[in-house]
């Protein structure tokens, strides 16, 4: 492999941390708001770049930077949701971030950087490259959460986020350590091989060490009993950190998950499927009841992300117990890429109202529809494919997750059965959000909300995906098998 | 001084390390102060690369991925430092206080 | 031409998305939109109708358009849409009502100021139950079932400044997603175990025989083979979309919406989808052999919830609410019929009594908006002369309701009184019989206080005939009420029978049986039944003439069947109290538990944790009694209130302090070592 060859593979990264850069030199030497305006159409412009670069490369497959780097579909796929995700919410920033913050070409910095360490992050074959990969994610995430100084909410969430995360990270890397010695090396495709050779005593160690790596992986992605930060950073961080946090670096969590999991303990998925069965079941519980109880939206959909987080996990649950195939795995990915269009595009519309009336009780919301019936027509289309109705993305979401499940004996229907009558519970606390919206007078004086040209692309954008999927979802139903596949075929 | 540290067995070092994370933690859980419980991240921290260097002395010094590691978690953990204690400082600004049982104003 | 079949739903659906997005700015667009798409839905459903009659191997064999290829499982999931007889008839009933009731609602929403949107909803709807007869798979079925839901809440709740609408339509989506979700359990079940959602995979004569062999065991059921656990749970489904008892309290509430709603939704077509599903899944029920326990349990469900309502209806006083309840019990009727294996019989009413309950409430549509908005039969009265399209249309559908000969309604109800004397149920028989008699007798009620007599009211006085969009579709739909039964006339029934090509329908329909293995045979005419049938309509309409015809009743006269009925009068009228009796057992679930809580609370006041759960129980307790009495809905709260509760117990457990969260996190952890290092 030449160096040539490595750095096409590397384009869509390299794209990114050029744009980053060039954000951050413009917003030091620019001035003035009719200049620095462009900062988020540079932004956009160079993740779109990078995801025109990710499709170009789609197929390719192959390992770089010996064995650190895996640029498989698996991983390509993994950069395009987290690619999706930062043009939408760079999109829905701008109003927000500016008139909140003093500065907003940093903003958009941070949050270039969080999405290249994603994407570095779902590329990462060994341990020493995930870690640094996860961490560079973690570092740039808690500054994005306290990023509104003057705002006590903000600070407080970034904190707790940080210092979660900071315990969290150190009893992976802590769990890292001890799969190094057991192994002797540290790549995954290594630790498979080290695990597999020695079935003595190593074999009993696996999966112990394998939790402690878990409690990285799971705090990530914000699964229950790992989930507790997320609430809180949720609600304290800006609106489009919370999009943003709720799923790029979600599924960037999903994404290393599955990675370290299918390559690096493939031997013991039937132990570590129980394990995170149990999370799951867990998180659809506890995420569904809680989230019905929460007056600020912004706090329930942090709950309702801890659910769907379960949700996701039973399709990949559903792997581990029933490895042949790739049946459960393309489910996650399916449901990832929708999440991401579902939830940032309902999170526009908050970011939206948010920008209107500075405020995120659901009680507020009461009588947008007199308002802003746009408004509140597209936010009722993303709460229904967050139900799961059909001709919505979300519903097809739904099927692929948990259809599998039902297939993969009694412990997989169990998952499908509690998902099934938990998504029914979820449905309570999203037609809420609508029959307040819709039914419930609000103040009848108030003016219409005004959405900015950026959140109005961004909204139209989520939807037409989202519709589209929910229509015809073929397209992404082969690229997610595809992608789906190709996990474990690579060192 | 080769042989010092080639005699002392594996074990010990695990030993030393485990002991650490366990302080670590317990350090995280009970102390009050934010700036206390980052220390105690930084001794979990630490644990952890007394375990890479140990292994790698004695599982494959041939290779370097062990030190490189060790060497990475150093500077993350360097990082980490610099972006906790701002955030620590953010938060005294606004509450005059790092006590972090009184930092709950996001709840239930 | 029956591989256009996947136009049928899509036309409405194109309807609903132009109007949705560009034609609701204009009123005469958004109704000509909605038409259209419905007109050729019907020419093409019509069309594909004439192409399967005469042709029973479609019953086995039907022609299947597949649009989705699914990675699911092990397997691929092939779904999309078929047409059989099933489909057929469904197909010749469900668009040419919906054209009419289009049609109809020009006149009735004239001048709403929601006028685009409702046409946006009910084209929406038309998609939803169009689909939901051509999809050939439980899959799609259940998508399309859901839309219809959607649909329903949304046009119950049309008028939503009311508050009643509103509730209405949230007490109609909540009792009804109860059934949903025993019917998603039953899709589950049989996916589980057949690895298909394709009725005619499904159907293969092993794959139920397989399901009918294996048994599950429950508590307290004990085992019950798959096959009647499928059904039953499938059966929840219909239950609750047919308003059967005892989820059937959402449907007289659903009167709240517009007429044409009513005639449409509640009456005509989406109801009957839960006797559809039934009649679709009917080698299902089959496949345990007669008289298991599934089929067992839709005849007595059936026949209990015909008379039931029956009773409830000779109490009422809203000239919808009366036609509600009659539709329960009708509905009551079918679904006994297809439980006691009469499929013909069955699948028989629910076409006639779908043309002959949409002329009714589309009569009752016009008798409110002749009457100035004015529902209440005691104010009603003397229509007759001022409303005499709208009568005699209206007489056609209770003759036909009642069961005389010949109208509609007397062949297929006959069939199924026919079939259960026959089968030797005789308990189902009796009842549906004493139901029949029932019913002839309130539709004569309805009859003599609305139209017979003198207005009783002011607004009665001035009323006047309706507009020619209203009295055209029903008069169209008198026409087929009177004459439509006669497709199902016996083949040895003198002159007739053989005039009529021997029973066609049967021959169409009945070809459906195969599947369940058994030999579709008709049974001749059954002279007693038919007889007395026939006695006991003609009686119960004497009645109801007797009572209310001979002294009409003045203004502000009580009903006499009060003094004749004396304490029963007042149990009918609030329907049993079925409503209170949900309400009851709610309040005191929730009292019992927050008492309980509460004790636990006293004596473990150090455990933080368990004082929040006691805590928020009382709260929640003190709440609800100050709801009580106010709070009118049914069983279905009990599970959120319960959810609520668990959601509000769990709340405490994020403290907002960060040490609180990773002591979570390394208890997590170490247990989790320590489980599995002990291991």
């Amino acid at each position: 492999m030449n160096a040539l060859t490595t750095l096409g593979l590397l384009s869509p990264e390299i794209l990114l941390l050029i744009t980053a850069l060039a954000v951050l030199t413009l917003d030091l030497i620019w001035h003035g708001e009719r200049r620095t305006g462009w900062l988020p159409y540079l932004a956009v412009a160079g993740t779109l770049a990078a995801i025109v670069a990710t499709l170009a490369i789609y197929g390719r497959g192959e390992s770089i930077l010996g064995e650190m780097m895996a640029a498989d579909d698996f991983a390509l796929f993994f950069k395009l949701v987290a690619l999706s995700a930062t043009a939408l919410v760079i999109l829905g920033a701008r109003q927000h971030i500016a008139a909140r913050a003093r500065r907003e070409g940093e903003f958009y910095f941070l949050l270039l950087s969080a999405t290249l360490a994603s994407m570095l992050a779902t590329a990462a074959t060994d341990l020493i490259s995930l870690y640094l990969a996860f961490e560079f994610l973690s570092l740039a995430s808690y500054v994005l959460v306290s990023y509104l100084r003057g705002d006590d909410f903000s600070v407080e969430g970034g904190i707790k986020y940080f210092l979660y995360g900071a315990v969290a990270s150190a009893i992976m890397l802590y769990g890292m350590t001890l799969l190094y010695g057991a192994t002797g090396t540290t790549t995954l495709r290594g630790i498979a091989e080290g695990l597999n050779r020695s079935a003595g005593p190593l074999a009993s160690l696996a999966i112990p060490i394998s939790i402690m790596l878990l409690a990285g992986f799971a705090f990530k992605i914000a699964i229950a009993p790992f989930h507790q930060w997320a609430p809180d950073a949720y609600e304290g961080a800006p609106t489009p950190v919370t999009a943003y946090l709720s799923v790029a670096s979600k599924m960037t969590g999903f994404a290393v998950l599955l990675r370290v999991m299918v390559v690096g303990m493939g031997d013991f998925q039937p132990t570590w499927a129980r394990v995170l069965g149990a999370f799951a079941i867990v998180s659809m519980v506890l995420g569904n009841l809680v989230a019905l109880q929460q007056p600020n939206i912004k706090r329930m959909l942090a709950y309702s992300s801890i659910a769907h987080a379960g949700y996701i996990m039973v399709g990949f649950v559903t792997h581990g117990l029933d490895p042949v195939g790739f049946t459960g795995l393309n489910g996650v990915l399916f449901y990832a890429m929708v999440y991401v269009f579902t939830n940032v595009g309902l999170f526009l519309g908050i970011i939206a109202f948010e920008n209107a009336t500075d405020s995120t009780k659901i009680a507020d919301f009461a009588g947008l529809f007199r308002r802003s019936p746009v408004l509140a027509i597209s936010m009722c289309y993303f709460l229904f494919s967050l139900t799961g109705i059909p001709f919505t993305g979300g519903m097809f979401a739904k099927i692929f997750v948990f259809g599998p499940a039902m297939q993969a004996g009694p412990f997989g229907l169990l998952l499908a059965g509690i998902g099934v009558v938990t998504s029914v519970v979820g449905a309570y606390y999203y037609l809420n959000v609508v029959r307040t919206m819709f039914f419930v007078a609000g103040d009848a004086s108030a003016p219409a909300v005004p959405v900015g040209r950026l959140v109005q692309i961004g909204l139209v954008a989520a939807a037409v995906v989202t519709l589209a999927i929910g229509v015809f979802p073929q397209p992404l139903v082969d690229l997610a098998s595809r992608s789906a596949v190709v996990l474990g075929m690579l060192p | 001084m080769e042989d010092v540290v080639g005699s002392v067995p594996l074990t010990w070092y695990l030993v030393v390390a485990a002991a650490l994370f366990c302080i670590g933690l317990y350090g995280v859980l009970t102390r009050r102060n934010a700036v206390s419980i980052l220390m105690g991240v930084e001794l979990i921290l630490n644990a952890a690369n007394i375990n890479l260097v140990a292994f790698w002395r004695h599982v494959g010094p041939e290779q370097l991925d062990g030190v490189v590691f060790a060497l990475i978690v150093i500077t993350v953990a360097a990082c980490e430092a610099a972006v906790g204690l701002a955030l620590i400082i953010g938060v005294f600004r606004s509450r005059r206080s790092v006590d972090l049982s009184d930092i709950d104003l996001l709840q239930g | 031409m029956l591989n256009l079949v996947w136009l049928v739903p899509a036309l409405p659906l194109a309807a609903f998305a132009a109007i949705s997005v560009v034609l609701w700015r204009d009123r005469r667009a958004a109704t000509w939109a909605a038409w259209l798409a419905i007109g050729a839905s019907w020419l093409i459903a019509w069309a594909i109708f004439a192409g399967t009659w005469g042709q029973p191997q479609l019953a086995t064999e039907p022609v299947r358009v597949g649009i989705l290829t699914l990675p699911t499982g092990a397997e691929f999931l092939r779904l999309g849409f078929m047409v059989d007889p099933l489909t057929g008839i469904m197909l010749f009933m469900v668009p040419f009502l919906c054209l009419l009731i289009f049609v109809y609602s020009r006149g009735y929403m004239d001048g709403d100021p929601r006028y685009s949107r409702y046409f946006a909803y009910v084209s929406l709807f038309a998609t939803g139950m169009l689909g939901l007869v051509v999809s050939d798979n439980l899959l799609f079925l259940y998508v399309f079932w859901e839309i219809m839901g959607l649909c329903s809440y949304l046009l119950i709740s049309f008028w939503f400044e009311k508050e009643s609408a509103y509730r209405a339509g949230l007490k109609a989506f909540l009792t009804t997603r109860v059934g949903d979700a025993l019917l998603l359990l039953g899709l589950l079940l049989l996916y589980s175990r057949t690895g298909t959602l394709t009725f005619s995979e499904i159907f293969q004569a092993d794959v139920l025989s397989r399901l009918a062999d294996t048994v599950v065991s429950l508590p307290l059921l004990g085992t019950v083979p798959v096959a009647v656990l499928a059904s039953l749970l499938i059966f929840g489904g219909a239950v609750g979309k047919s308003a059967q008892f005892p989820l059937h309290v959402w449907l007289p509430d659903a009167m709240e919406g517009p007429t044409p709603v009513s005639a449409l939704i509640h009456a005509a077509t989406m109801v009957s989808a839960g006797v559809y599903l039934v009649a679709r899944m009917f080698p299902l029920y089959a496949a345990a052999g007669p008289g298991n326990g599934a089929m067992t349990t839709v005849a007595a469900i059936g026949a209990f919830t015909a008379l039931f309502s029956a009773t409830i209806a000779v109490a009422q006083n809203d000239v919808k609410r009366v036609l509600a309840f009659s539709t329960i019990s009708q509905l009551g009727y079918m679904m006994a019929g297809l439980g006691i294996g009469a499929f013909v019989a069955g699948v028989f009413h629910l076409v006639t009594h779908a043309f002959f309950k949409a002329l009714l409430f589309l009569g009752s549509g016009s008798v409110i908006v002749g009457s100035h908005h004015e529902q209440d039969m005691m104010k009603l009265g003397g229509l007759r002369t001022r409303m005499p399209v709208t009568f005699w249309s209206f007489l056609a559908g209770t003759l036909a309701l009642a069961g005389v000969f010949p109208f509609a309604g007397f062949w297929s109800k006959d069939e199924i009184l026919a079939e259960a004397s026959h089968g030797g149920h005789m308990l189902v028989y009796v009842v549906l019989t004493l139901a029949a008699l029932l019913t002839a007798f309130y539709m004569g009620r309805q009859v003599c206080l609305t139209f017979l007599g003198q207005p009783r009211s002011h607004e009665a006085e001035h009323a006047h005939e309706v507009t020619p969009f209203m009295y055209v579709p029903v008069a169209i739909l008198a026409f087929m009420a009177t004459f439509l039964g006669l497709m199902g006339v016996p083949a040895d029934f003198p002159i007739l029978g053989k005039l009529l090509g021997e029973n066609p329908f049967h021959h169409y329909i009945g070809e459906m049986l195969t599947l369940t293995g058994a030999h579709p045979e008709a049974h001749g005419v059954n002279w007693p039944v038919m007889l007395i049938s026939l006695v006991l309509a003609l009686l119960g309409l004497f009645l109801g003439w007797l009572v209310y015809g001979r002294r009409p009743l003045e203004a502000g006269q009580p009903d006499p069947l009060r003094r004749v009925l004396g304490s029963l009068y007042p149990v009918l009228e609030n329907r049993y109290y079925v409503d209170e009796f949900y309400q009851a057992t709610v309040l005191r679930a929730v009292h019992w538990l927050s008492a309980t809580f509460t004790a636990i609370d006293s004596r473990w006041v150090i455990d933080p944790f368990v004082n929040a759960v006691g805590r928020s129980f009382g709260r929640l307790a003190s709440r609800s009694s100050s709801f009580d009495g106010r709070f009118v809905d049914g069983a279905v709260h009990a599970t959120a209130r319960l959810a609520d509760a668990a959601g509000r117990a769990l709340r405490p457990v994020q403290t907002g302090k960060v040490q609180d969260y990773l002591l979570v996190v390394a208890t997590t952890v170490l247990l989790l070592l320590g489980v599995f290092i002990i291991l």
